[in-house]
């Protein structure tokens, strides 16, 4: 036999590596074997190869909703999968109410803790259209949209909602791109702010740029009931409030989802063969989230299983039949869960983390090449280039 | 808010010995940290890759890089590389398998449409029958 060939990994070896086991006494081969010389010994290669990543990764999509996507994710490491989620929660850019100037608030909520509900309020609106804002530069239709909020408290109770929000286009390319709703006899606040606009808008008819791109629907918050606060009678709620880029590290109101969690994908397995007659039945009944089914055969009948993904690893099972039924969890198989905010689309989002990390690794290389540009081959740039095109 | 942009010290002398170096990562943390040490140690010219977070409050990530033979930076370009192919192909297949699952919502659709207009049909002919 050939020294150099390339061997499998005996099937223990695999297991353990493949594998993380739930015993009785606690979760085994937890470990992941990342160094790519692990099993040289046995003439195995455990280095990164771009086109054995290409062959294993599978995805499939089990649930898409607007706020929900839910997948599975097969052949990917677990260092990856946990940079998507950290970046998912943390570094995926949204649109949150950042600056606000309150002109008169006489209700029981004081200012700061009235803002601090207008910041975590979601406003559908894709920050692909705009830029951060640096510090002490001044708001602008490139990087803010502006809302207003005027309400008052004639008699009774009046609740305010996110609905009474009124979106005031900060330029005319703003407006042309995102246009104002129509006035609504509903709203008079909405009409009144509507038709100076419109007066507004038509002094300088002049000066209107063409837009000729897509439009967008306009900016608003993504929930129109959303209670904000009641006023009393009497009481008068005016602010304006801008609406800023950021990311889910400076603040949760820039994080674009409610949840992003993975789990491993479980596995049940009858190392000693499938339980059969009464056990099998027995089996059946014990599993609160009905993974195991029975299935006739010539001799009796016998345990099969037929809803892995249920499985919420309660463990019933292998504690009843220890050594008989093993739960067992696959390493590089992840079932993500990404719920979004409703600002950007859920199933837009994961697309938006894998971009971030690619941005990323980008900027370091450039970074890298910046300082030590001998260390570079040419193959690397070729490498970097095609990359890049590709994205 | 402003994005903090990252930076990156990269020792400026690295000696006679290229194939050992410490890259401090400014405003980067485990996301890049973790995926970056993977990638480096699945490449068989390593002999050392890991990194830390020294403070929690502090936004600096260290990468020691040490290899067998060539310059240290030039693997973790390579590495950087393989990541950045990495995250194109998962892009690409996370967008394959929209494709695929809204093929299946619309053929659910679809046949929803029929076996409703199926149903309907099946109890018409029952409300037929006993009014007969």
């Amino acid at each position: 036999m050939d020294e150099d060939e390339e061997r499998p990994l005996p099937a223990h070896l695999q297991q353990h590596k493949s594998r993380v086991i739930c015993g009785v006494e606690g979760p085994r081969y937890t470990e992941s074997y990342e160094y790519a010389g692990t099993f040289s010994s046995m003439h195995h290669d455990d280095a990164f190869s771009l086109e054995g990543f290409k062959d294993e990764l599978e995805v499939r999509m089990l649930t898409r909703t607007d706020e929900l996507v839910r997948f599975e994710m097969r052949g990917i490491d677990a260092a990856l999968a946990n940079a998507f989620r950290r970046i998912l929660i943390a570094e995926v850019p949204t649109m949150a109410l950042h600056t606000i100037q309150v002109y008169q608030n006489t209700g029981v909520l004081c200012d700061e803790v009235l803002v601090h509900r207008l910041g975590l309020i979601p406003i559908r609106l894709d920050p692909q259209h705009f830029e951060y804002r640096r510090e002490n530069e001044e708001h602008s239709a490139e990087n803010s949209v502006k809302f207003k909020l005027h309400v008052k408290c004639d008699q009774g109770v009046r609740s305010v909602y996110s609905r009474d929000f009124v979106y005031e286009p900060l330029s005319d390319l703003q407006r042309q791109k995102f246009p104002p709703p129509q006035p609504s006899r509903h709203t008079p606040a909405a009409a009144a702010a509507a038709s100076a606009a419109s007066a507004a808008g038509a002094t300088d008819e002049q000066a209107v740029e063409l837009y000729d791109g897509e439009v967008y629907p306009p900016p608003a918050p993504v929930y129109p009931d959303i209670l904000i606060t009641k006023l009393g009678a009497g009481q008068e709620i005016e602010l304006e409030a801008y609406c800023e880029k950021g990311v889910g590290k400076d603040h949760a109101k820039w994080s674009p989802v409610a949840t992003a969690v993975y789990r491993l994908f479980p596995e049940l397995v009858f190392p000693k063969g499938p339980l059969v007659d009464a056990e099998a039945q027995e089996l059946k009944d014990l599993c609160p989230m009905n993974c195991f089914d029975i299935e006739d055969t010539p001799t009796g009948v016998e345990s099969v299983v037929t809803n892995v993904r249920q499985c919420t690893t309660c463990r019933v099972c292998m504690e009843r039949f220890p050594g008989r039924v093993q739960v067992n969890k696959i390493k590089n198989h992840f079932i993500f869960n990404i719920e979004s905010t409703g600002c950007i689309p859920a199933d837009q989002l994961f697309e938006r983390a894998v971009d971030v990390l690619r941005h990323k690794c980008a900027e370091t290389f450039d970074m890298l090449k910046a300082n030590c540009p001998d260390a570079f081959s040419d193959e690397d740039e070729a490498a970097q280039g095609s990359a890049a095109d590709e994205g | 808010m402003a994005q903090p942009r990252a930076e990156m010290d990269i020792p400026d002398d690295l000696g006679d010995d290229q194939t050992c170096a410490t890259f401090q990562f400014v405003n980067e943390d485990h996301t890049l940290g973790n995926v970056v040490r993977y990638m480096l140690m699945k490449n068989p010219d390593i002999e050392f890759a890991g990194y830390s977070v020294p403070h929690p409050t502090e936004n600096i990530m260290n990468l020691r890089v040490q290899t067998t033979e060539r310059p240290a930076s030039s693997v973790l370009a390579e590495s950087l590389t393989n990541l950045m192919a990495v995250c194109l192909h998962v892009k690409r297949t996370y967008r394959k398998a929209l494709r695929i699952h809204s093929k299946y919502q619309q053929q659910q659709q679809q046949q929803e449409g029929e076996g409703g207009g199926a149903s309907a049909a099946a109890a018409a002919a029952a409300g037929g029958g006993s009014s007969s």
